[in-house]
């Protein structure tokens, strides 16, 4: 796996595992959830972060919460018995930073999705496909982005980033 | 503008070689223009009859000039258009379809037999014998005729992809195009304005007349172009060519980057494929000119009028000396009037209407060129070169000498994108062409793709389609736009006339095909090869809507057209693979213990995505002894597997284990936590789909797996049923496939390795019986221990976050060692799963095979109540006698394992139409009972034991076997529960 790839306008560099949790529920528990941790519930396909904690709306009862390995145990007792499901996922993702001017033309090389600012502004997250890789991408910035894939497709996600910088120029 | 001699002149020389010869051209020409300035006059040779031939275009619509470019090893492209090919110093151009050269080609002797070589020749003549058309006729065949060939060595560029949004794409940079954009982009929209040309500006490129708001229209051009890139909203894309238009607007364009440039100077991708999303598309891809059918209008020199207006006004080329113009159209008279301008002598324009508008009659007495209405064109003289025309007029037929021959008998717009999109046509008689019905809301034509031809309702067009309701462009010098009703194809046209220049197809092809019966137009397409060409048809397919119509007496519009298909033009298999090269092709998904097992010598094989450990080989070891070693020591020590590719769902809520006992055939009920279950699911139709194993970790949280290839599959059979059939249950799946690494440590000495190693987990006996399940500790790090395995040994799958995989992979090797541990592959799983009779979902089982079929049915909660597949179940087909059964075989002696796949007859030697039994689903030899052992699916198997089968061979006479219990080792499971 490469650890940076540098292109003109854009740096790419592997993060550091962090902690994840995967929290299932219906939406009433998710606001509860969201309020023990100090942010609002994010709007659909958007993120709310606090502190090093970034909570990632994935799907009507499904969050990611990023980067707080207190994240469960502070959620134990507010959520209690409520149903819900909380999973720990940290080893499950490898996470890419992409960063610089060019970083949304270089992602536009294999990701589908519109990266305008307009249509996926800072704090916009989506699940959507590297290529043939599964991805979740999170827009941390103007020009910073957080791509997210399966362990196991981090080799191949990071060969064509490689192989998309390449084709950047002209 | 380069429209005079002098002009060409002040630009700078590129040298070139065309076939080896030396030339020299000016910058900013195209192959085309370059050669046609040197006087070459012949680029290439004719797919069928190998005739000599010219150009006939001045763009993409070009059928003839096809030429194969080399840039080195891995760099040669055949086919590509001269009217396209920029040059450059030093580019090597060769023709094609010729041998030894283009002036003397031996299968021009083709030609001399066309005659015996109609339509549909190769159908009716090597007909026999049958065994000579693959091994001879074909071969010849495909020798004599074609183009250049496909390249043979691997390509060496690189190629980029980019995907793109959108409100407006506008194809197309002639006036509309400009307008459209301008217009666009003006509202604020996001624009991208694609031209396949390296020149934006369309026919504004050779206009030399008209003025659009008082400017010229090369300044006009000029400064729409200025505007537009100065516009952040605004993609301009040159050298881009959108050739496909598909469903909801996604659009895909080839970016062609540095074929233009030497192979020196060419840094970064060959092409880029632009897959762009546009809000809504406007085609403004103009028009083509349609060329007259008379005999011989296929020789060098014979043109379409408006290239030749395009190779003086743009260039600065004069494409001969003394021109003819064959007529029935208006533009063809400002070619004539553009050509004389740049000093081409025009001796005739014969123009086939009886009428024209006063205007072009007074223009040409004014300039002194001769013209003649209601004359036509019979025939063209000169092989190599058009030397002279026959032209029939109100004064009989004469033969007037000339070194170039223009047609223009009208215009077709050029629809195929809109036409790709399914966007309706409709036949214009004024047009003599088709054009877009009605637009869509989304996809709009604009200016001569939607059959405005002049320059003043272009521009109108183009920026009412680009949203701006009350502009309008003054046009002065503005040119009238009429043509036909003339038949572009003569009724009489014999011989050599040609409708299909690119695949040689002539009108009387037509005539024959008519003759034999065939009237949709696309089993005309079909018999005669008319339009099959690269080019399409471009040029040639109106005409032969028109003569088929005629031929017919049809309307036009009832004769239609072929599909138009994408690709607009041909796209090089390099921007369509893009990135998806050798290892970028397919993710190879690696488990984290992947460079550890490398590391041991593994040899890996794909399955699925995932790369999987094969067999751990050393030096020197065939790969049967490899696999009989691993599975020895498995049975002998312990053997360590990584199982990492298993899917894995935690399933956890408080209704996880109602849905659980829905979506499995189990009853989990009295599963308690810390034990796991063997379990198997179905889908609706009662047919086994995956197997398993059903941990339950805490009263509402399970730990399931997967097979490594179904998780996906199972995954969405879970969420479906979930979302649609069991909303009410509060449960949810989380995939946690590659949270988790599994690394399976069997043996009888697993428990030696494994006790000292483990934290906080009692191994024994008593404490962790088999499908056991307990959490602890190992290297510090957390551990899922399942007591479980797919090897009949007493054995461990050892689950810990996928960070720790590859620590523990060699922590347990080095600590297993000195108790005879070793790393197993796939292949000795698959011998000791076989062993015990395990079976493999998806090759054991086919798809149509139910629990009891697969001597699963004990596994049924018979209590439970209803689960997916229940109901099926109890179909009387699903239980009737004579259901294929899985069963074991014993071979009577040998030593060669039995071909999966093989039919089970009763008989040795069973004669032809005999019903199989069944067929072998996996074999192999058992290096710890010394005989080969299989699996099989057989009718009313359990039914047969100890019966005698016979199985097939491929290679030679089928072997006798016995049915048995398809469990070969250990069947009392003594080994598994020690």
């Amino acid at each position: 796996m490469v650890d940076a790839i540098e292109a003109p306008g854009v740096r790419v560099r592997a993060l550091a595992p962090a902690p994840a949790f995967l929290l299932c529920g219906d939406a009433p528990t998710l606001a509860l959830a969201c309020a023990a941790l100090g942010v609002d519930p994010p709007a659909p396909c958007a993120s709310r972060a606090a502190g090093p904690l970034a909570v990632l709306w994935l799907a009507p009862d499904r969050l990611l919460l990023l980067g707080d390995a207190q994240a469960a145990s502070r959620l134990r007792a507010p959520l209690g018995e409520r149903p819900h499901a909380l999973v720990d996922v940290s080893d499950g993702e490898a996470a890419l930073e992409l960063e610089g001017p060019a970083a949304a033309r270089l992602l536009a090389c294999a990701i589908m999705l519109d990266l305008d600012t307009g249509a996926f502004p800072p704090g916009a997250c989506a699940r959507t496909l590297l290529g043939k890789a599964p991805a979740l991408l999170l827009r941390t910035g103007e020009a910073r982005f957080v791509l997210r894939t399966p362990r196991s497709y981090a080799t191949y996600a990071c060969a064509l980033l490689a192989e998309g910088a390449r084709g950047l120029a002209p | 503008m380069i429209d005079s001699p002098r002009a060409r002149a002040a630009l700078p020389l590129v040298r070139f070689t065309f076939d080896g010869r030396a030339y020299e051209g000016r910058a900013g020409d195209t192959l085309a223009a370059a050669l046609l300035a040197q006087g070459v006059r012949i680029l290439g040779r004719s797919f069928k009859y190998h005739r000599p031939r010219g150009l006939l275009a001045a763009g993409v619509e070009e059928p003839n000039a096809l030429v194969t470019i080399d840039r080195g090893a891995g760099r040669v492209t055949p086919n590509l258009l001269a009217t396209q090919v920029e040059i450059y110093e030093g580019l090597a151009a060769r023709s094609q379809n010729r041998w030894p050269s283009l002036r003397f080609d031996a299968l021009e002797i083709n030609d001399l037999f066309s005659a015996l070589m109609p339509a549909g020749f190769y159908y009716k003549t090597f007909m026999w014998p049958a065994a000579a058309w693959r091994r001879l006729y074909e071969p010849l065949i495909r020798r004599a005729a074609g183009f250049g060939e496909a390249p043979r060595e691997a390509d060496a560029d690189v190629y980029a992809n980019l995907y793109a949004h959108c409100d407006a794409l506008v194809v197309g940079s002639g006036p509309a195009g400009l307008a459209a954009a301008l217009a666009a982009s003006g509202r604020g929209e996001r624009v991208i304005l694609c031209e396949q040309d390296f020149a934006f500006g369309g026919s504004l490129l050779a206009e030399r007349a008209a003025t659009i708001d008082g400017e010229a229209a090369a300044q006009w051009r000029a400064q729409a172009l200025a505007r537009l890139a100065a516009r952040a909203n605004v993609t301009l894309l040159n050298r881009t060519t959108a050739f496909g238009l598909y469903a909801q607007n996604y659009v895909c364009l080839a970016q062609r980057l540095s074929d233009h440039l030497p192979p020196a100077q060419a840094k970064g991708p060959r092409e880029r494929l632009w897959q762009v999303r546009a809000g809504r598309v406007i085609v403004a891809a103009g028009a083509i000119e349609r060329p007259l059918a008379f005999e011989c209008n296929d020789r060098p020199g014979v043109m379409l009028a408006e290239a030749a207006r395009v190779y003086a006004n743009r260039f600065g080329v004069a494409p001969g000396a003394r021109a003819l113009v064959a007529c029935a159209s208006d533009s063809a008279w400002r070619a004539a009037f553009d050509l004389r301008a740049a000093g081409v002598e025009i001796v005739l324009i014969a123009d086939a209407r009886a009428s024209v508008a006063q205007a072009l009659q007074d223009a040409a007495r004014e300039t002194g060129v001769a013209f003649e209405l209601g004359a036509r064109v019979r025939r063209a003289h000169g092989r190599l070169a058009v030397k002279a025309a026959e032209v029939e007029g109100a004064g009989g037929l004469r033969t007037i000498a000339c070194d170039l021959l223009l047609m223009g008998a009208g215009w077709t717009p050029t629809l195929h994108l809109f036409a790709q999109a399914r966007g309706p046509l409709a036949w214009d008689a004024a047009l003599g062409a088709f054009r877009p019905a009605q637009a869509r809301e989304d996809i709009v034509c604009a200016g001569a793709c939607n059959g405005a031809l002049s320059l003043a309702m272009a521009l109108d067009e183009g920026a009412r389609a680009g949203g701006e309701a009350t502009r309008v462009h003054a046009v002065a010098h503005d040119w009238p736009c009429a043509s036909g009703p003339v038949a572009p194809v003569a009724p009489v046209a014999q011989g050599a006339a040609f409708v299909d220049f690119q695949n040689d197809v002539k009108a009387r092809d037509y005539e024959l095909a008519q003759r034999e019966g065939f009237v949709a137009l696309e089993h005309v397409k079909r018999y005669t090869t008319s339009g099959l060409g690269a080019d399409q048809g471009k040029t040639g397919a109106i005409n032969a809507t028109r003569l088929v119509a005629d031929l017919s007496q049809r309307e036009p519009g009832a004769v239609g057209l072929t599909t138009m298909r994408p690709p607009f033009t041909p796209v090089s298999f390099g921007a369509l693979a893009h990135m998806a090269r050798g290892p970028l092709y397919e993710p190879a998904r690696e488990t984290p213990a992947h460079a550890g097992a490398a590391a041991r010598g593994a040899v890996f094989e794909n399955a699925g995505a995932w790369r999987r450990a094969r067999a751990f080989a050393r030096a020197g070891e065939s790969e049967p002894r490899v696999v009989a070693r691993e599975a020895m020591a498995v049975r002998t020590a312990a053997g360590l597997f990584d199982a990492s590719t298993l899917g894995k769902i935690e399933v956890a809520g408080p209704d996880a284990l109602a849905f659980l006992n829905k979506i499995y055939v189990n009853d989990f009920s009295r599963l308690a936590p810390g034990r796991c279950r063997y379990a198997v699911m179905l889908n609706e139709a009662g047919l086994v789909m995956d197997d398993g194993l059903v941990a339950r970790l805490a009263p509402d949280r399970f730990h399931v797996t997967t097979t490594s290839g179904g998780l996906g599959h199972v995954l969405h059979h879970m969420e479906d049923f979930l979302q649609t059939e069991f909303t009410h249950l509060k449960v949810w799946l989380v995939d946690v496939t590659e949270q988790w690494s599994c690394l399976a440590l069997q043996g009888p000495r697993a428990r030696d390795i494994l006790a000292p190693l483990v934290e906080g987990v009692d191994l024994s006996r008593a404490a962790m019986p088999p499908m056991s399940l307990r959490e602890g500790a190992i290297m510090g790090t957390p551990l899922r221990l399942l007591r479980a395995g797919f090897t009949g040994e007493l054995g461990f799958e050892l689950y810990t976050p996928a960070r720790f995989g590859a620590p523990l992979w060699d922590f347990l090797l080095e600590r297993g060692a000195r108790c005879g541990l070793e790393p197993y592959g796939l292949e000795a799983l698959d011998v000791l799963r076989l062993e015990k009779g395990y079976i493999v979902i998806g090759q054991d089982s086919d798809g149509a095979c139910t629990p009891d079929d697969l001597g699963l049915a004990r596994l049924i909660g018979a209590s439970k109540g209803d689960f997916v597949g229940a109901r099926s179940l109890r179909l009387p087909h699903l239980a009737s006698a004579g259901r294929r059964q899985l069963v074991g075989l014993r071979l009577r002696g040998g030593s060669r394992p039995l071909d999966v796949g093989a039919q089970i007859v009763e008989a040795p030697a069973p004669p032809a139409g005999t019903r199989a039994l069944g067929h072998v689903t996996s074999s192999r030899v058992s290096p710890a009972l010394a005989a080969p052992v299989a699996l099989a699916l057989v009718a009313d198997g359990r039914a047969r034991m100890g019966a005698r089968v016979f199985v097939t061979r491929l290679d030679g006479p089928c072997e006798e076997a016995e049915i048995a219990a398809p469990v070969f080792y250990d069947p009392a499971g003594e080994r598994l529960n020690g």
